[in-house]
């Protein structure tokens, strides 16, 4: 096991295409995981999605939030995972200063814009991260928030 | 849609899911596997002191979100899940329910595989999206209700 930096993790997290698996809990203890597009600003991930999403409410409702970016052959299987503490951004002002910085045209699936209040961005700020190489095999990095 | 619909889709998906456990302090955990059915029931092969089993052990309920496709189809399961390590389970499901070689993450086979166990996964939920959402939602549920 090897210590990386935040910036080792943002890095590595790239290579694996713009989807990333959320996972959430319920109030109930209910799991919930689903893909979304993310994209990294500053030390925070974040992802645009619709209000009535179960992650939605359960973001609002249990802030703790897990993302494994997603597994496949053209990575060799290496997994890149974030733990940490969400919020959700649900103000036109917050919507307005992020709207830009996704990396993809968010007008797509909101035609109404920053104004609209049927889409948020959930905002993570990891608190620890871990790389596997080859489902861990070939090693495994491991960052921690100080 | 009923379960057989669900598993048809999620088969043609792709082999590969993602699996959210939560543990006894309330944190998510996301996972992917190699889940294989059995008749209704789910299958993965895991480690009996990773992460998902030890969260399945203080908490049953589980979610599995398969691969989505590049045009946005995914299937979403919620279900309960139960632990086992017994090896009779171990010897019934090494040949003949998953479709690739178990001995390539468990080389001694069930009979000398002491840190490996099996989830079994029953569906009481489901979720079929297309093309995420935008082609329609279709639900299943245990109880007959929409899910």
């Amino acid at each position: 096991m090897s210590e990386v930096t935040l910036a080792d993790v943002q890095a590595d997290s790239k290579r694996y295409g713009p989807l990333a698996f959320l996972g959430t809990v319920s109030p109930s203890g209910t799991p919930y995981t689903s893909p979304v597009a993310v994209n990294w600003v500053d030390d925070e991930l974040l992802a645009f999605v619709a209000t009535p999403e179960a992650k939605v409410a359960n973001v609002r409702a249990n802030g703790r939030l897990t993302v494994h970016f997603s597994v496949g052959e053209t990575t060799n299987w290496d997994s890149c995972m974030l733990w940490g503490d969400a919020r959700v951004l649900d103000t036109a002002e917050q919507r307005r200063a992020l709207w830009d910085r996704m990396g993809y045209d968010l007008g797509r699936f909101e035609p109404g814009g920053p104004e609209a209040d049927s889409h948020v961005f959930i905002a993570l700020r990891p608190t620890k991260a871990v790389i596997l190489r080859n489902y861990g095999i070939g090693g495994r990095h491991v960052w921690r928030a100080a | 849609m009923d379960l057989e619909e669900i598993k048809t889709k999620a088969q043609e998906l792709s082999p590969w899911a993602h699996v959210a456990t939560v543990g006894a302090d309330g944190k998510p955990d996301v996972v992917p596997v190699h889940p294989c059915w059995e008749g209704d029931v789910l299958w993965m092969m895991a480690g009996t002191t990773s992460v998902k089993a030890r969260n399945i052990g203080a908490n049953p309920n589980v979610a599995l979100h398969w691969q989505v496709t590049a045009s946005g189809d995914g299937v979403e399961i919620w279900g309960t899940a139960t632990l086992h390590a017994d090896l009779d389970t171990k010897r019934r499901l090494w040949t003949g329910v998953f479709d690739y070689d178990l001995n390539a993450f468990a080389p001694g086979g069930p009979d000398d595989s002491e840190g490996t166990c099996f989830i079994a996964v029953h569906p009481e939920r489901a979720l079929f999206l297309a093309a995420y959402g935008m082609g329609g939602s279709f639900r299943w549920s245990a109880d007959g209700g929409d899910g």
